[in-house]
């Protein structure tokens, strides 16, 4: 099979760490280090206190040396959370990362049973598996594809205009995508930002948003002459992978083909609408959400009101009782998401003290279950809005009912431990913050798996050496955060993909699937498998007899490494590299011969 | 059956009345002496929701048999069916395979692939009468806990099965190796690859086809797919009869007989010799497994 060869045998280094106080006691790492060495069959195991220190990289070094190891087997942490480290360690000494295992004594051995025999022959039996696993691996031959310079940035909130400045500065061509008719996003929306509270709304700021010192300017990101801006778009389509993907995008009056080499994700989120929480009487004209309240005040800007009160929707009258409702769609396992929002204590306190200091009479009150202000400066801010005479109210309010013009709030203070039933004439909902419509579909089309809660898992934020995809995901796109912290993502983002593309050459070494061309029928089965369209049919023509035959070819870049098309391939023609037959084969059998 | 239902809780010592407690521990002591067994359990877990949920386990501390030992894929979707039957033709006594909850596929869908997979092994395995000896969970990377009741459930329902027939038994051996056979077959292979698409889309004709329908035909395309797997097996091992056959396939002579004519047909037998007026039949074209 072209590009890849069975490995033979190699020479395998097994570190098993003695830093474990447990593992000390019951597998004595030390003599199990001397029962696994066999330099004969070309096995060096090691348990030395320096694997745990600071010198660990030298010594590694010079034990590699030592041995000539092609493989490294650390017997200690699991794959999953040590695993990256470990293959950057190996790096470091020249040994690719499909030779690295991770035997998980300490999750899966140590803690399991308290029996030292028992636990004993676990720890052998894990190790050697993981030992025939690197024997019978497939060695790749490393894929690499050329790099496109150009990146496309999809959102233009401040994330994504972050990203996108950046990436322009460092000279590259940007395309931005934005759906509506301007840049800004969200943060744009916000009359003010806490908790870094800066100028007062003029009308005239060229920012962003409030909190300028630290976000990206509109003006300068729309006049900069390599972002291309694409307003009122959005991306149709998406094919290729890191280093070369084609995007199709639309626009009212074209339809464009674009070819990049990275993607920025920065769709941001929306907020929980909350008409189907009945209880709440969400359709009374004074019960309203924040961004409604961000309406009110803007219209109090606009029309040049600046020094009037606020005033209530329904019917004019400034109002005496405001309460807001915090964790609306939050934090809840019936409505909304069971997530925290992040920013939405912050904001209302913030609100709530602007409010009170613009009506010094009114009662305005923040009904809450906990506060949770995640940034420096929440707690100053907190105090603040205490001492100018916001109560806060510890307690879930379960209805909201009209009274009289009014509305009457019941709920159970959790202080007092009773329920209670106050007067309201403005109640301002804290809605919680969901996934934008569309980012299961964004998601499906780059290749790129969802989280629980429906956001582009974080994990593929791979800032990392082992980025494969060439797809970030900034900002809310990732689930909610404050303003600075959007901003540090799409900074961040752009630093790391101009880290990759710069190498021009980008080196794709993982779990890919890998198609044997003379056993491949093109039944096309594989296609259908594989969730990440990695695998297409490739139409050929036999030389000799001039027949017309079709073939599975793998694209590697959008290939996820599943195996599921392994396992489907009805003529077993298509394999996963790292977990190949031979690999599982040799396992299955190491682990079934019983402890008879 | 699921797990839980398997798991009997243990009584405690303390609910004993005191005069039955003295009999309680002859007995429990005369159970331990002839319970030596120790179950060799294959454990196949999806990296992303059960290693991390036995990473879970261990970290917690909760203890579990540590009979079970664990091969590592990154979803269960990679779990071939040709892998189970693999492993119990190597003695293992149990094999279960853990991947994500529905819903939770690391790679979207990828359990519900190994669903359909794990269902039609279970009914491969009925045909050999080691279906108790597998079994498919679903455990998050949060069930720690569960992980352990899961694995602590299987290996006592194995233990209660007692040890695998495999070393011993020729004729078990014959079947899995037939059922390996019938598993590595492009058209059965193929079939349950189609298995998810023609429940989801329809068939080709777009015409909708039930559950129930459809397990109806597999069921019979499994039978009839089984027992010409074993006809071979068992012509592979030497020249043999249709009442050899019988002898060792769980099928009357007739049928059997059905079978050998059409894998003549498609020349995978071929007439080998007589005994008396009984023709002798061999394999041909296919090797060993
Ligand atoms: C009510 C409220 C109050 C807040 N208060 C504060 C605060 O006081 N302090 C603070 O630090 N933070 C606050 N935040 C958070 C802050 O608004 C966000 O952190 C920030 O706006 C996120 O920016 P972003 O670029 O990630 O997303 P967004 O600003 O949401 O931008 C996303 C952009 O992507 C576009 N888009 C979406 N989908 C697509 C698509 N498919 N194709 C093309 N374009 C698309 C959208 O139109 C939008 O322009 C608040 C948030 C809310 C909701
Ligand atoms: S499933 Fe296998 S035989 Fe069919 S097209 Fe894919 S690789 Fe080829
Ligand atoms: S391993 Fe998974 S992601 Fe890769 S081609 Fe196969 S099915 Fe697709």
């Amino acid at each position: 099979m072209p590009g890849l060869r069975k490995v033979d045998r190699l020479k395998k280094l097994l570190l098993i760490l003695p830093c474990d106080e447990e593992m000390e006691g019951l597998l004595d790492p030390e003599s199990l280090a001397e029962e696994m060495n066999d330099p004969e069959n070309w096995v060096f195991a090691r348990s030395d206190p320096r694997l745990c220190g600071p010198d660990r990289s030298d010594y590694i070094a010079d034990l590699v040396k030592e041995t000539e190891a092609q493989a490294i087997i650390v017997g200690g942490p699991s794959d999953r959370t040590h695993g990256s480290v470990w293959r950057q360690e190996a790096s470091l000494v020249g040994i690719p990362p499909d030779r690295v295992e991770l035997v998980p004594l300490v999750q899966q051995c140590i803690y399991v049973t308290d029996e030292k025999d028992a636990a004993r022959r676990r720890a052998k039996i894990m190790i050697e598996s993981a030992l025939a696993r690197v024997d019978t691996g497939i060695d790749r031959a490393v894929e690499r594809v050329k790099a496109m310079q150009a990146v496309l940035v999809i959102g233009g909130g401040v994330a994504g205009m972050q990203a996108a400045w950046d990436l322009a500065d460092f000279g590259r061509q940007v395309y931005l995508v934005e759906r509506t008719g301007e840049l800004g996003g969200r943060a744009h929306q916000l009359s003010r930002t806490y908790p870094t509270q800066d100028c007062k709304p003029d009308g005239c700021c060229p920012q962003s948003c409030r909190d300028c010192q630290f976000t990206p300017r509109i003006d300068l990101v729309t006049s900069h002459p390599l972002i291309e801006l694409l307003l009122e778009s959005e991306v149709r389509s998406v094919k290729g992978g890191i280093g070369g993907y084609q995007i199709e995008v639309h626009s009212p009056e074209t339809s464009r083909l674009l070819e990049v080499g990275a993607i920025v994700v920065a769709t941001g989120n929306v907020m929980f609408d909350a008409g189907e929480m009945g209880e709440l009487s969400p359709w009374h004209p004074d019960v309203i959400s924040f961004l409604e309240l961000e309406k009110l005040i803007d219209w109090q800007r606009k029309e040049d009101r600046a020094w009037e009160p606020l005033r209530r929707p329904s019917d004019g009258k400034v109002p005496k009782n405001i309460h807001f409702l915090q964790c609306v769609g939050s934090r809840d396992e019936h409505h909304g998401t069971i997530e925290c929002s992040l920013v939405c204590c912050t904001y209302a306190v913030g609100q709530a003290k602007d409010l009170k200091d613009m009506l010094p009479d009114a009662t305005v009150a923040i009904h809450y279950m906990d506060m949770r202000g995640p940034y420096r400066g929440f707690e100053r801010h907190y105090l603040e809005a205490q001492e100018s005479g916001v109560l806060f109210m510890r307690g879930r309010v379960v209805e909201i009912e009209p009274d009289n013009g009014n509305l009457m709030l019941s709920y159970e203070d959790i202080d007092i431990g009773e329920p209670v039933t106050m007067e309201a004439d403005l109640v301002v909902l804290s809605v919680g913050q969901l996934p934008t419509p569309g980012t299961a579909e964004l998601a499906q089309m780059l290749g790129v798996p969802l989280d629980d809660d429906g956001y582009i898992g974080e994990d593929n934020t791979t800032y990392s050496l082992w980025d494969r995809r060439g797809v970030y995901v900034v900002g809310c796109a990732a689930g909610p955060r404050g303003i600075r912290y959007s901003v540090r993502d799409g900074r961040e983002a752009a630093l790391s993909i101009d880290a990759v593309l710069r190498r021009t050459q980008i080196e794709l070494a993982d779990n890919i699937a890998e198609v044997d061309d003379e056993r491949c029928v093109g039944c096309g089965q594989c296609v259908e498998s594989c969730e990440y369209g990695a695998v297409t049919l490739e139409e050929r023509t036999d030389l000799q007899t001039g027949r017309k035959y079709r073939v599975a070819i793998v694209d590697p870049r959008r290939c996820w490494g599943c195996g599921n098309c392994h396992a489907t391939c009805p003529s077993t023609a298509i394999r996963l590299s790292g977990f190949s037959d031979d690999q599982l084969v040799r396992q299955v059998e190491l682990a079934s011969g019983g402890h008879r | 059956m699921t797990a839980e239902e398997r798991i009997e809780e243990p009584e405690t010592m303390d609910e004993v009345p005191e005069e039955e407690k003295e009999e309680v521990e002859v007995e429990a002591k005369a159970e331990t002496e002839t319970e030596t067994f120790e179950p060799s359990i294959v454990g196949i877990l999806c990296n992303w929701c059960s290693y991390a949920g036995a990473d879970l386990a261990g970290i917690s501390r909760i203890q579990y048999p540590p009979n079970i030992r664990v091969v590592r894929v990154m979803c269960s979707g990679r779990v071939d069916p040709q892998l189970v039957i693999y492993t119990l033709l190597e003695g293992a006594d149990g094999v279960l395979a853990l991947g994500c909850h529905p819903g939770d596929c690391h790679y979207q869908s990828g359990n519900l692939e190994a669903q359909e997979k794990f269902e039609a092994l279970l009914k491969v395995l009925r045909h050999t009468g080691m279906d108790e000896r597998f079994q498919y969970e679903w455990v998050s990377a949060s069930e720690g806990a569960r992980f352990a009741e899961v694995v602590r459930g299987f290996t006592d329902h194995i233990r209660s099965l007692g040890p695998s027939p495999v070393p011993e038994d020729d004729i078990a051996r014959f079947r899995l190796r037939a059922a390996l056979r019938e598993v590595s077959d492009f058209r059965l292979r193929w079939l349950i690859g189609r298995q998810r698409n023609i429940q989801e889309n329809g068939d080709a004709y777009g015409q909708e086809s039930d559950r129930e329908k459809w397990d109806l035909v597999m069921d019979k395309v499994l039978r009839d797919q089984f027992i010409r797997a074993q006809i071979i097996e068992r012509t592979l091992e030497g020249p043999a009869s249709v009442e050899d056959m019988a002898e060792v396939i769980d099928a009357d002579t007739v049928e059997i007989f059905r079978h050998v004519q059409r894998l003549r047909i498609t020349g995978r037998v071929a007439i080998a010799g007589h005994r008396g007026h009984s023709p002798l039949y061999r394999a041909t074209g296919v090797e060993a497994e």
